[in-house]
């Protein structure tokens, strides 16, 4: 073989590569004139759940929290005009408690969670939180309150008896959620006040965890989880049913709730 | 009499000592990587990145460098390997490019995390804006086609096959290994005995077979926090062609040698295994049209071989990569699961 045809043979599997890779490539058709400068100021508006407080009959009703709690705030924004290659920063501020935000820099789509921890001399009062997001010099700004009562956190122990129960059983028959024995949960409690039916919250580095269970005698000691995907859903999206604890039932699917709970 | 009846113990021995071999390597092939992995999660911990972007962006700036370094250097051993001739350089390129795989073994959200780290030279080809890593996608064809008349049939035979093949490829490994040594140890010319009459090359039969049963547990892995696991099809593919350019070339060397007896021998055994005559001509047909002859005879030929072959596999590979199949998060739950259910597909 002459080297002539080796470099011919050569440059043509090399053009045939490169010309498939360039193909595959190029960005999909977007309508975006080339070169387009990313609008740094485009309007947009952000949007806090849970809504805390709801106005019922005229008088706002609060959302409870105790000292040391997590109460997780989420935050999405939402593009005005056409959709902006620039992400919105969240930021917040809330006396009386120690604020941490995880995904500080969200596009539309995208959520972030704004975790508020009263701090003990908060017992008894009301924090506000303001949530404010900024892109370029354009701002918008959610204002949420909530109570803090007093309370200590005495679930955690049959919270994660029961969040053991679910993540065995998920780890064998939703292996598509990656949830594994060994995926690393953070507990907080929540909803303080309510009394028959118990609620805690779990979050994994992927997940939201929302289990709840029925404080009755057999048959009626039901336990139920719903599942959020962290950063990008604001609802859940997966949900299951213990029927009786005692029973030793297996957790089957039951009906997605609209909201996360808080 | 006395002597057929050693020699029937002595394979007898032979093959039992390899299925040990194979059970053990299987074991480790699987193994070590948990291991391995759960120590250097201490050095390379995980890191989110979405809450920890800033690191993610910090780890990228040193990692980048290194792998464009690494996968140089890799390049640079396979072709220094073959342009001199020693082609243990070329071997231990394609192993340390095939490396990379057992990053996939390690469940993380930071693909460099633990064990993930050995994915370092694979950086070049991680853009998820071009899915540079399906570009070897046709080469779940027999994969596929194994698997997808079970599924129908409500049996998921993804592990199971994996497993398989994983231990296939090390049980050939292991007997061309201990035949060559026995075939040294009896001070033969050339080993053209026992395994070597199925195949002329069963180390590096066993290594492709091997490293295909990796490479589809790798894309078996499951991805945290809704990433995608891109496989790693065209480093396998890519490092097989390595592998049978450099089985072709100790061929050509051999054929200098001693030609008579390379020849005798190539007559009776394939040159890895025995395929019908159709599909060998199908599969040798572009030899044909590019060489006029059946089988690249020198270097020059040997390198327009590797790149048409190259070049045909991605070709192939390619619709792969445009319509975005498999669909969702790809080869990892390929044929899929059903929701809400415990699993459309039985496991065994």
């Amino acid at each position: 073989m002459s080297n002539k045809r080796l470099a011919a043979i050569l440059g043509g599997c090399i053009a045939v590569i490169v010309a498939i890779v360039a193909i595959a490539a190029l960005p999909p058709a977007s309508g975006e004139p080339d070169g387009a400068k990313p609008n740094e100021n485009s309007a947009f508006h952000i949007n806090v759940i849970p809504e805390t407080p709801v106005q019922i009959n005229g008088d706002p009703v609060f959302k409870y929290s105790i000292a040391g709690q997590h109460f997780v705030f989420l935050v999405t924004i939402t593009d005005e005009g056409q959709e902006s290659e620039v992400p919105v920063h969240v930021s917040a501020t809330a006396p009386g408690a120690e604020v941490v935000i995880y995904c500080k820099d969200i596009f539309e789509g995208e959520v972030a969670e704004v975790v508020v921890i009263p701090t003990p001399a908060s017992i008894g009062a009301t924090i506000e939180v303001t949530i404010t997001g900024t892109r370029g010099s354009v701002t918008d700004e959610k204002v949420a309150s909530f109570e803090v009562a007093e309370g200590e956190d005495d679930r955690q122990e049959y919270a994660t008896e029961l969040l053991d129960k679910f993540v065995s059983w998920l780890a064998t028959n939703h292996p598509e959620l990656g949830i594994t024995a060994d995926t690393t949960w953070n507990g907080t409690m929540v909803s303080p006040v309510w009394l028959v039916v118990s609620h805690y919250l779990f979050f994994s580095e992927e997940w939201e965890l929302h289990i709840e269970w029925h404080i009755m005698v057999p048959p009626y000691d039901w336990a139920k989880i719903d599942l959020r995907h962290r950063f990008d859903e604001l609802a859940p999206s997966y949900a299951f049913e213990i029927s009786s604890v005692d029973a030793a039932s297996e957790p089957v699917p039951m009906e997605v709730p609209e909201t996360v709970w808080r | 009499m006395e002597l057929t009846r050693s020699r029937t113990g002595l394979l007898a021995g032979i093959s039992l000592l390899a299925v040990v071999f194979t059970v053990a390597l299987t074991f480790a092939t699987l193994q070590l990587p948990v291991v391995l992995g759960n120590w250097l999660s201490k050095y390379f911990p995980d890191i989110h990145p979405v809450i920890e972007p800033e690191r993610v962006a910090e780890f990228m700036a040193v990692a980048r460098p290194v792998g464009y370094a690494c996968l140089a250097v890799i390049a640079i051993l396979i072709v220094a390997g073959i342009v001199t001739g020693k082609r243990k350089l070329s071997t231990l390129g394609s192993l340390a490019f095939f490396l990379p795989t057992f990053g996939y073994f390690f469940a993380s959200m930071f693909f460099l995390a633990g064990l993930g780290i050995l994915r370092v030279p694979f950086v070049p080809f991680w853009d998820p804006s071009t899915n540079l890593m399906n570009f070897g996608d046709i080469s779940y064809l027999p994969y596929m086609a194994l698997v997808y008349p079970f599924w129908l049939g409500g049996i998921d035979i993804r592990e199971v096959i994996s497993w398989l093949v994983i231990g296939i490829g090390l049980f050939i490994f292991v007997l061309g290994t201990i035949t060559w040594f026995y075939g040294r140890l009896q001070r033969r010319k050339a080993v053209d005995f026992w395994i070597y009459r199925h195949s002329r090359h069963p180390q590096y039969l066993g290594f492709v077979i091997w490293s295909y049963g990796v490479m589809l547990f790798a894309a078996q892995q499951l991805v945290p926090m809704g990433g995608s696991n891109p496989g790693a099809s065209l480093l396998w593919l890519l490092t097989s062609l390595v592998i049978v350019w450099i089985a072709l070339a100790e061929e050509n060397k051999m054929r200098k040698e001693d030609r008579e007896a390379y020849l005798q021998y190539r007559a009776h055994a394939p040159f890895m295994f025995r395929v019908p005559t159709f599909v060998s001509a199908v599969l040798t047909l572009p030899i044909k049209l590019l060489l006029k002859k059946s089988r690249p005879e020198t270097g020059k030929e040997l390198v327009a071989t590797f790149a048409v072959y190259t070049t045909l596999l991605i070709l192939l590979s390619s619709p792969f990569v445009f319509l975005d199949w498999p669909p969702g998060i790809g080869w990892s739950d390929w044929p899929g699961f059903i929701p809400g259910l415990p699993g459309p597909i039985m496991n065994l």
